[in-house]
């Protein structure tokens, strides 16, 4: 997966759960938090994005600082899969 | 008389830690002596007994400096959501006449907006820093011997010490007054049921200013000389930022087993929360010897999953900002009855009763009633409702529920329709006030839809004026700059009319 396809995957998750906010409101480095995604949610958005690219949050990965932006998923999301592939 | 308890507790235990907040710890001798000195502080700034002091802070040492320096002085002490926006915090701060308000640098423009609007005067005190238009919180926390030295010897214990709002079925919310002779019954029944000792840790998460932080957090801990521990605030680049339950979660498990935390009252959002934990995540949980939930019911899958995880069964609590904890469930096995919130606290008296007013036999669903010395007098100013909802000194709570054989309480419906938001409540009928007064909205509806994890998301359903035409996000900005965030509808919906029934009902269930 392209970086630009894993980037437009992760918005459509977060636009599922925000059905107000317009795609092009939904910037690389836009807080999302500051777009309503609220405490409900917010592990909604986690367990989607786990199901999204297969992918699995270790406890210490699941901090507001890797979920603030769509920018921040993408990186986060890119270097696990890289981990996987390597293992 | 709370006051007092404190200075009993800080002579028995002067080195004992009253609070761990933010890695660092203070004494019951210096929680007392931070006390004394604020209340000095705070009558030279004129506050004298009867003066409201409003507090818009997230849980804080210094909140709970306030709430005792409030009582010393025999003041009204307002705990108000520090997430409220302008509108909101105005609407309490007038409604409750209060000459000070305590908040932080974050909330300080605000709230000297909200000053410069009012007639009165209100003096504004931060409690992080120093600020040339307001009061530092700890330069008013004067020394011993200061001549403004607020007499303590004549506490009245009969009169409000404590207001806090509850929603109301009209969308306006209801001042509670509360006297500190309540609270002292409330803890005093509390701690005797639950068992609470001087050894405890007790576990904030929950907002103080709300009656289940206040009760179950803040005054079973000090009162008992047991250690209240309070997750702090999250700060990104120096700022403290409200962030999703979900990103404090690792810092939860390290508190608990870093400070031994024995007591963990929450809501189902944040034990849902914690369940979810994932199997490989190191979590030593076994300090823990209660875990109660309160604020709505606690669903049975939540209940199973965090007992697979930890090896804890949740306790169920019952309570309301009339009366404080009214019910628990402290039955070592709970298989059978966890659908219930246990039987009353001490002292608490429960029935239910019928539309008529007539006590119904075991196992009858009717309306539940609360006895208790715990419980306010009524609504300010809502003479109407209180002719109601207090009759022969109780308090018919609006939730239905029946009693089984054994005395323990199920509840199985509540005649308010609120919509709980992970563990914030939230009135609809409050919502729809704000969005009626949209200039291109003829009619809206507020509803709760589900959430996948616990807790319900917001959803408007708006039918616009003839001839309008209207974008959500032009909603969303009007809601976002009354409403605080967690009110603001995440679902807005366009229709041509609302679903009623023959008579004119909304048909709520029909909008979800």
């Amino acid at each position: 997966m392209t970086v630009e396809e894993l980037k437009q995957k992760t918005q459509n998750v977060i636009l599922e759960l925000l059905p107000n906010v317009e795609r092009h409101n939904l910037l690389d480095e836009c807080d999302i938090f500051s777009l309503g995604l609220d405490s409900i949610n917010a592990m909604a958005l986690i367990f989607s994005l786990q199901d999204t690219f297969d992918v699995k949050f270790e406890t210490d990965e699941i901090s507001f600082d890797n979920f603030q932006t769509v920018a921040k998923i993408v990186e986060l999301i890119e270097k696990k899969q890289k981990i996987e592939q390597q293992i | 008389m709370l006051e007092q308890k404190l200075a009993q507790i800080a002579t028995k235990y002067p080195e004992k830690t009253a609070i761990v907040c933010d890695r660092s710890n203070i004494t019951y001798e210096e929680l007392h002596a931070q006390v004394t000195g604020f209340s000095k502080g705070l009558s030279s700034l004129g506050i004298r007994p009867s003066d409201c002091i409003a507090v818009v802070l997230p849980n804080c040492t210094e909140f709970v400096v306030s709430f005792y320096a409030a009582a010393k002085l025999n003041a009204i002490f307002l705990p108000l959501n520090h997430l409220f926006k302008e509108e909101e915090l105005s609407y309490y701060i007038n409604d409750s006449n209060a000459q000070v308000i305590i908040t932080d640098t974050t909330r300080a423009d605000l709230c000297h907006q909200i000053i410069s609007k009012s007639e009165r005067e209100i003096e504004l005190i931060t409690v992080n820093a120093a600020n040339p238009s307001t009061t530092y919180f700890y330069d008013l926390i004067l020394p011993e011997k200061t001549e403004t030295e607020p007499k303590d010897d004549h506490v009245s214990t009969g009169e409000n010490f404590l207001y806090q709002y509850s929603s109301g079925s009209t969308g306006r919310p209801k001042r509670v007054g509360r006297t500190q002779d309540n609270l002292d019954h409330e803890i005093n029944n509390f701690t005797q049921t639950v068992k609470v000792t001087s050894a405890d840790n007790i576990l904030c998460l929950v907002p103080m200013y709300h009656a289940h932080g206040l009760g179950n957090c803040l005054l079973a801990s000090i009162y008992n000389g047991a250690t209240l521990v309070i997750l702090e605030q999250f700060r990104q680049q120096e700022t403290t930022v409200e962030v999703p339950f979900i990103f404090r979660r690792l810092r939860v498990l390290e508190l608990i087993e870093q400070e031994q935390i024995t007591i963990l009252p929450a809501v189902p959002y944040i034990f849902n929360t914690l369940a979810e934990t994932p199997a490989d995540t190191q979590a030593d949980l076994t300090s823990l010897r209660l875990c109660f939930s309160a604020g709505n019911f606690l669903a049975q899958d939540i209940f199973e999953r965090f007992r697979a995880r930890f090896n804890i069964s949740i306790k169920q609590l019952y309570g309301c900002t009339e009366a404080g904890s009214v019910a628990i469930n402290l039955d070592e096995q709970t298989d059978e009855t966890d659908g219930s919130v246990g039987r009353p606290i001490q002292n608490v008296e429960i029935k239910i009763i019928d539309d008529q007013g007539t006590q119904l036999p075991v196992g009858e669903i009717g309306e539940i009633v609360i006895k208790s010395k715990t419980l306010t007098s009524g609504y300010h100013n809502m003479p109407e409702l209180n002719q109601k909802a207090f009759k022969d000194k109780a308090f018919l709570t609006g939730d239905l529920g029946k009693i089984d054989r054994s005395g323990r309480l199920y509840i199985t419906g509540r005649k308010k329709i609120l919509i709980d938001t992970g563990g914030r409540k939230v009135d609809p009928i409050e919502i729809e006030d704000v969005l009626i007064t949209h200039s291109k909205i003829k009619e809206a509806v507020v509803v709760g839809v589900k959430g996948l994890f616990a807790g319900e998301i917001i959803k408007a359903v708006i039918v616009l004026q003839e001839s309008q035409t209207c974008e959500a996000k032009e909603i969303s900005a009007y809601c976002q700059a009354r409403l605080a965030e967690f009110k603001v509808p995440r679902i807005i919906e366009f229709r041509d009319e609302i679903p009623k029934s023959p008579l004119g009902k909304i048909l709520r269930k029909a909008l979800v």
